[in-house]
């Protein structure tokens, strides 16, 4: 009997000792989720042991920056200063009031190319809806009227904000995301996650650590001239932020022409500066600073764009030409891989 | 206290050791082959709506084609896969107005997804074994 004891338990000990080595060396829990939000599809990925938790967090605190910046919804901070434009000064959330203040700062560094009181002319195109369609001159001309981010007023003691015009409306479509990121970003750490991957409708993308393996996560450029998803060159890197704003993403066709969704506030059409994406890629600064600087260097151009990410530490940008033409500032020597060799690379020319 | 109780390792401990070593040494070799196996033979499709896994679809670079129903709010969406691709077929316009989904075509690489913004559709590959993480656009 007692031999027959051992040998059941030498039998399960040659079971379960494997096992459990099995078990201890997958301390790497993968955890995804994929949400709706700020008018975009939202994946998040964390590793390790408080991955679902930090994953769940990250997507409730992205509902509420929604809920407070996003002029679709109602009730939203956005929508109420809008409504008060020209009348009176709004309190509203201190994030709203960074997200603005932010905001305006990138008006001023780019010469007011950067304007979030370009929301009339956003409605007026509808770029992205099903009622988008090219305005006339004269409804273009009176739309940038209603354009100046100067006259957005701040009350910062107070979290208070007007617009000092009647019809005036901001839109912080370009900027909100990169601020949603630097808020997740801002929730693993306090979770203690070392790996995660935030996609924030494509565009914008931050590798939070390494994989984790220790390895550089590896992103695609999407080809500006072939389907979604395909990629002409791969950038790799760890804690790092790839931001691109591309002619390709939302656009609408009119007589043969086409349309996208990046207005030049100087203009009021479609920004014409000779490229077709541009791609900002850094360790250096926050999300909300890349989100920024990808619109502005795509309404710049590579030349004024160039001179302009150059002069700032540890931000680099890629622009690609209609001609397949990429050019890539002097950062990028040795994390960018051409893939597509219909792509000529010039490094900082 | 006998001589006998002296013999520490009996033959059933070698038994013993001797197994756990072979064991130990063939799921090394045998485990990544397991899994490799698995991520490259199959693709897993998903289809997500508002964030929920609603259906998988397992298909192969021979697999015949398919049409797969699935249900989001009071309507249905079909799919299409064959030779490892999927694709979303057109829906009504009161559904779907600008129809992007369908208009994506054919997806077959793991880092590739078709969206559907209006109905919160979200279809894509479950498993990336490709060069790259992800795709910025």
């Amino acid at each position: 009997m007692k031999q027959i004891v051992k040998k059941v338990i030498a039998i399960l000990m040659v079971v379960f000792i494997p096992l459990s080595l099995i078990a201890c060396g997958n301390n790497n829990q993968q955890y995804t989720r994929t949400d709706f939000m700020m008018d975009t599809v939202i994946q998040v990925t964390a590793y390790g042991r408080n991955a679902k938790k930090a994953v769940d967090e990250s997507m409730e605190k992205l509902k509420e920056i929604d809920n407070l910046m996003s002029s679709q919804e109602s009730g939203s901070d956005i929508q109420k200063i809008n409504e008060n434009a020209g009348k009176k000064y709004v309190k509203v959330n201190p994030e709203t009031v960074y997200v603005i203040k932010t905001a305006l700062k990138y008006g001023e560094i780019s010469g007011g190319n950067f304007d979030i009181t370009i929301a009339p002319l956003i409605n007026l195109w509808g770029i992205g809806t099903d009622h988008a369609h090219v305005p006339t001159e004269s409804q273009i001309k009176d739309a940038m009227k209603y354009i100046n981010y100067k006259d957005v007023l701040l009350d910062e003691k107070n979290d208070e904000v007007k617009l000092s015009r009647k019809g005036m409306s901001i839109d912080l479509g370009g900027i909100a995301k990169g601020y949603a990121a630097d808020e997740i970003e801002n929730i693993m750490k306090e979770n203690g996650v070392k790996h995660a991957l935030i996609n924030l409708g494509g565009s914008s993308v931050y590798l939070y650590g390494s994989k984790p393996d220790g390895s550089n996560w590896n992103i695609g450029i999407q080809n500006p001239f072939g389907d979604k998803g395909k990629y002409f060159a791969i950038v790799s890197g760890k804690d790092m932020l790839i931001d691109t704003s591309g002619n390709y993403e939302r656009y609408f066709i009119q007589n043969g022409k086409r349309y996208h969704h990046i207005l030049n506030p100087f203009t009021g059409y479609p920004a014409e500066s000779g490229v077709v994406s541009t791609t900002i890629v850094s360790t250096n600064i926050k999300s909300i600073d890349a989100d920024a600087l990808s619109t502005i260097t795509f309404i710049l151009g590579v030349d004024k764009g160039m001179k302009l990410i150059e002069s700032m530490p540890g931000v680099d940008a890629i622009f690609v030409t209609p001609d397949y033409k990429v050019y890539a500032t002097s950062g990028l020597k040795g994390k960018l891989k051409i893939t597509d060799s219909r792509f000529k690379l010039y490094e900082n020319r | 206290m006998g001589l006998r109780s002296v013999e520490i390792v009996t033959k059933y401990d070698k038994f013993l050791i001797v197994f756990l070593l072979i064991i130990s040494a063939s799921s090394l070799f045998l485990l990544p082959k397991i899994m490799a196996n698995k991520i490259t033979t199959m693709n897993n499709i998903e289809i997500k709506v508002n964030g929920k896994l609603v259906k998988t679809v397992i298909v192969n670079r021979k697999s015949q084609p398919q049409y797969i129903k699935f249900k989001f709010g009071k309507s249905i969406g079909i799919i299409e896969t064959r030779n490892g691709m999927v694709r979303m077929l057109p829906m009504d316009k009161n559904i779907c107005p600008q129809g992007i989904c369908s208009k994506t075509g054919w997806i077959k690489e793991s880092y590739q997804s078709i969206v559907c913004l209006p109905n919160k559709i979200v279809v894509s590959f479950s498993k990336s074994n490709t060069d790259v993480d992800g795709v910025v656009y």
